[in-house]
């Protein structure tokens, strides 16, 4: 519907012109020209305004090129875009930086970020604007349209019909003078004060009473009739309706006007040229009588009058009594006017859709200069990045878990993410906000981790993933490059319009994986490439290990309308097994909750049969990061079933992978946590520790402490943060087990001297030795200046019984056990 | 509803009116008007006899260029509505009181007095 408006505005314009033109011409050759020409030249205009059609090239359709290739330029780049156009090389490019970075640093970003709302309002209301134009001209065209006829039911109200038969003859003469065949009604009204004609088609002269002298009579009749017979009614009813759709365009009220007067101009000159200019006196003395009772109501709309007002009346005069013939030299002037208007009508134009469409200029890759740089580095996290509403760098995210380190200084920002503990559960991602400006060089790396991002609009990305999922999305409009490499993980890379004026390469140098991507990408060995419009935007990416990658277009990641066609699109990709509905539209949106636009149960993960039967696949090929992505899509008891899977074939990376990829509802743990504990398999149990909470923690810590089992009390209490509390406990235990030892010893007669020599019997003790059942425990002490060998011998019931001198036997062999180490 | 029609307007219905044949032409009525000493322009004519078309009192059928004329009001019909009128506004609408003032004004021949008495006998044998 703009489109309709975007004609409008162009006729309107182009009318406006013409119209100064005329106006211009008018001032110089106002009392030359003939006035009938003056009337008629108008009409021109009106049809310019009302009809958009003209040649193939025009002046205003070049014009419209122009502005909208401006227009289109200079709406998606910033305003520190345009300098850096005009500097040549790359000399004076640095200039250009630090001008902006001493000048102010935030300013022309912080424009863009603000101006983005503001664009939106500005857009919609532009999208509108037709609606307004539409509205105000209907409303006028209806106003007018019930004022004239309200004025027609004023006007036939007081009608009488003139019955006089000799007033009716006379009519009927005149017109029959004048040259008009259709017999016109003449009627009397006293309500009105001048003269006037109605009536379309029947012409109806009325009169504002009967008794008007017999010489001004014919005048009075003979005008209205050639109102009539040049059928102003309609020139004017068409004059009207353009000035209401017009109405934004003051020169088409003025014209309106303009061509009122000239109506009336050349309606007297052609009564003078009918009845000889020797009458142009009596002719305008019945002007001047007319005049006398003006102004009882507004006629003069929608109807054509004997006398609009004073002021044109004068003019009127004045030119009636100039009047004259017209001479040839004035003839040909007119004739040569007339061809300069109607062709400058023509050739002025309307601005066309055609020639938008050939308006789109090729988008040639931006020139950074005086953009911010982007340095973005994630180790170990799960990162999501959002349009900052501020222009501040800054995150959300747990301070227990991650660093953060946020440098933004001048153009050159940098973020680097890591995270603290070893074991990260991917559930409190990081909410990364930056500003939503066009940048300059963007590095982007993932070690290990979860990265979205679909912010970046503009600038040269270079991304290295390495055992991460990435998920790029390039906005509309994305003018710049990427370079990424994805080693082994899951990269996708969409494209919201669907890789436009791109050149995109993908290098598959990787061993397992696979890549998934539009169908009309040209494959040739292990690389597939694609070119749109001007390719100026160049993308490639690189995968490397095992991996998954996956390059979509819009349509395939639209939530709304997927289904069919890109199931067959993907269907070959798929090697031929049934596709799975959301599959990746959940890998994908997996961590991007700022999405909500798509409804709860579209984000939910929903497990499928074909999650189960790739897990397989992935956890045979030992692909850890497609297993991480897999595994929280399974059925509760298929993922306990893998996990007991993976916990007997000892796998404990995988085990630790499925233990995070739980739901945070750690009930399917406790069994499981049982059966590890009991085989106190302390590696496993430290992963599922990990889901555990405090309380679930310090019951296994009770346990722990009940059956005594020092290696889990110690990884329970490093896992609750207590580690002083059990270094505390554990000194504690030992000065009470010594004790209790030195008590035992003493009872068989073994005593100990400053804490470090044993004496039996008087005798300093050369080799202490005891040990306890089973030889899981044993003390041993050897002192050179002792002269004794004794063995503390104990029972079944590992108490002592005895003190026994050890033989020279006993003392090779023990001494034998501990040199066999040194050989 | 019978309207009113203006005095040149009536003059042209009497001459419709007057002519035996069903129908009427143009030329006819032009020249019944010069006859009755009323010549008026052609336009005249035609003006008169749309408003009188306007009013009901002509149908006009459009035969080749020639207009066909018909009264849709018989003479009669006419007098009687005028009469009526004439009665309501003179009389208040007692005929007793016109006829009074037609007989003692001396307004009726002893000839038209007899052939109104007769039609008045005639009517009361109707009844």
């Amino acid at each position: 519907m703009n489109a309709v408006l975007k004609i409008f505005l162009s006729m309107s314009f182009s009318g406006s012109l013409l119209i100064l033109a005329l106006l211009l011409g008018k001032r110089f050759l106002k009392d030359k020209i003939s006035r009938q020409w003056q009337y008629y030249i108008w009409l021109v205009v009106v049809l310019r305004l009302l009809f958009p059609f003209g040649p193939e090239v025009s002046l205003l359709g070049k014009t419209y090129q122009a502005v909208d290739q401006a227009i289109t330029r200079t709406a998606p780049l910033p305003p520190q875009q345009q300098s850096p156009l005009t500097t040549p090389g790359g000399n004076s490019a640095p200039v250009v930086g630090t001008e902006q970075s001493n000048g102010s640093m935030s300013s022309p970003t912080e424009d863009l970020t603000t101006a983005h709302p503001i664009q939106e309002i500005g857009t919609l209301l532009t999208d509108q604007v037709w609606l307004i134009w539409f509205v105000v001209a209907l409303t006028l065209l209806i106003r007018k349209a019930t004022i004239y006829q309200s004025f027609m039911r004023y006007i036939k109200a007081g009608l009488t019909p003139v019955s006089d038969i000799e007033i009716l003859d006379r009519l009927s003469i005149t017109a029959e003078q004048a040259g008009i065949k259709r017999p016109a009604e003449l009627c009397v009204n006293p309500l009105i004060s001048s003269p006037l004609l109605i009536g379309f088609f029947h012409p109806c002269i009325v009169l504002p009473n009967a008794d008007i002298s017999e010489k001004a009579f014919p005048y009075i009749v003979l005008h209205e009739l050639i109102h009539y017979k040049r059928r102003d009614m309609f020139y004017k009813c068409l004059v009207q309706i353009t000035a209401c759709l017009h109405w934004f365009n003051p020169l088409v009220h003025l014209m309106s006007r303009e061509i009122t007067r000239a109506c009336e101009f050349s309606c007297d000159e052609a009564v003078l040229a009918k009845m000889g200019s020797g009458n142009a006196q009596d002719y305008g003395e019945t002007l001047l009588d007319a005049m006398a009772a003006v102004g009882k109501y507004r006629e003069n709309l929608g109807s054509v009058t004997l006398s609009e007002n004073k002021k044109l009346l004068k003019e009127r005069l004045g030119a009636i009594m100039k009047f004259q013939k017209t001479s040839r030299a004035v003839k040909l002037l007119t004739a040569v006017w007339t061809v300069c208007i109607v062709l400058g009508a023509a050739f002025a134009g309307v601005y066309t859709e055609g020639n938008a469409n050939a308006a789109s200029l090729p988008s040639t890759t931006p020139d950074t200069t005086g953009r911010p740089s982007l340095s973005l580095d994630v180790s170990s996290a799960a990162v999501n990045v959002r349009a900052a509403t501020d222009n501040q760098i800054s995150a959300e995210y747990n301070r227990d878990v991650y660093t953060v380190n946020i440098s933004q200084q001048n153009r050159d920002w940098k973020v680097s993410i890591s995270c603290k503990t070893s074991m990260n559960t991917h559930d409190e991602a990081i909410r990364l906000y930056l500003p939503n400006v066009d940048y300059g060089d963007v590095k982007l790396k993932a070690d290990n981790g979860y990265l979205t991002c679909g912010l970046i609009r503009s600038g040269h990305i270079v991304g290295n993933f390495n055992m991460a999922s990435v998920f790029l999305t390039l906005p509309e409009g994305f003018s710049g490059s990427v370079n990424a490499i994805a080693n082994s993980g899951y990269f996708q890379l969409v494209s919201r319009d669907d890789f436009k004026n791109t050149t995109t390469t993908i290098t598959d140098n990787g061993d397992w994986g696979e890549i998934y991507k539009p169908t009309n990408f040209k494959e040739n060995g292990n690389t597939s490439t694609y070119t749109d419009g001007t390719g100026a935007n160049i993308i490639q990416v690189t995968r490397k290990g095992s991996g998954v990658m996956g390059l979509y277009t819009s349509d395939d990641f639209d939530t709304s309308n997927y289904p069919d066609e890109w199931k067959e699109l993907w269907q070959d990709e798929w090697q031929g097994k049934p596709w799975e509905d959301d599959w990746w539209q959940n890998t994908w949106q997996e961590e991007d909750t700022e999405d909500t636009s798509s409804t709860a149960a579209d984000r939910q993960p929903t497990k499928t049969d074909g999650a189960s039967s790739d897990i397989e696949q992935y956890y045979q090929e030992g692909s850890l990061p497609m297993f991480q992505i897999t595994f929280p899509r399974l059925e509760e008891e298929e993922q306990l079933a893998w996990l007991e899977k993976i916990y007997a074939d000892g796998n404990i990376a995988f085990f630790s992978v499925g233990v995070r990829g739980l739901d945070t509802d750690i009930s399917l743990i406790t069994g499981f946590a049982e059966k590890v504990y009991e085989n106190a398999d302390i590696a496993f149990f430290s992963t599922l520790a990990d889901c555990m909470d405090e309380t679930e923690l310090e019951f296994w810590l009770d346990r722990a402490l009940e059956d005594g089992n020092w290696a889990f009390q110690s990884m329970l209490f490093d896992k609750l943060g207590k580690e002083d509390e059990f270094n505390e406990l554990e000194a504690k235990k030992e000065k009470e087990w010594a004790e209790t030892q030195m008590a035992e010893y003493e009872a068989a007669g073994v005593t100990m001297v400053d804490e470090k020599t044993y004496y039996y019997q008087g005798q300093p003790v050369n080799i202490f030795l005891d040990i306890r059942k089973e030889g899981s425990f044993y003390t041993l002490n050897m002192n050179p200046a002792g002269t004794v060998n004794i063995r503390i011998t104990r029972g079944a019931d590992n108490k002592i019984t005895g003190v026994a001198y050890m033989t020279e036997a006993e003392v090779a062999e023990l001494l034998g056990d501990m040199d066999e180490p040194d050989d | 509803m019978v309207q009113q029609i203006s005095d040149a307007e009536l003059e042209i219905m009497k001459i419709v009116w007057g002519n035996p044949e069903k129908v009427t032409r143009f030329p006819y009525i032009m020249d019944g008007l010069a006859a009755r000493g009323r010549q008026c322009q052609k336009n005249t004519l035609i003006v008169l006899l749309s408003r009188l078309m306007n009013k009901g009192f002509l149908s006009a059928r459009k035969i080749g260029r020639r207009n066909e004329y018909t009264a849709l009001v018989s003479e009669n019909e006419y007098q009687t509505v005028q009469t009526k009128k004439f009665l309501d506004k003179i009389y208040e609408g007692s005929a007793k009181g016109l006829v009074s003032n037609l007989i003692m004004g001396d307004l009726l021949t002893d000839e038209e007095y007899g052939e109104l008495k007769g039609m008045l006998e005639k009517g009361k044998e109707k009844q």
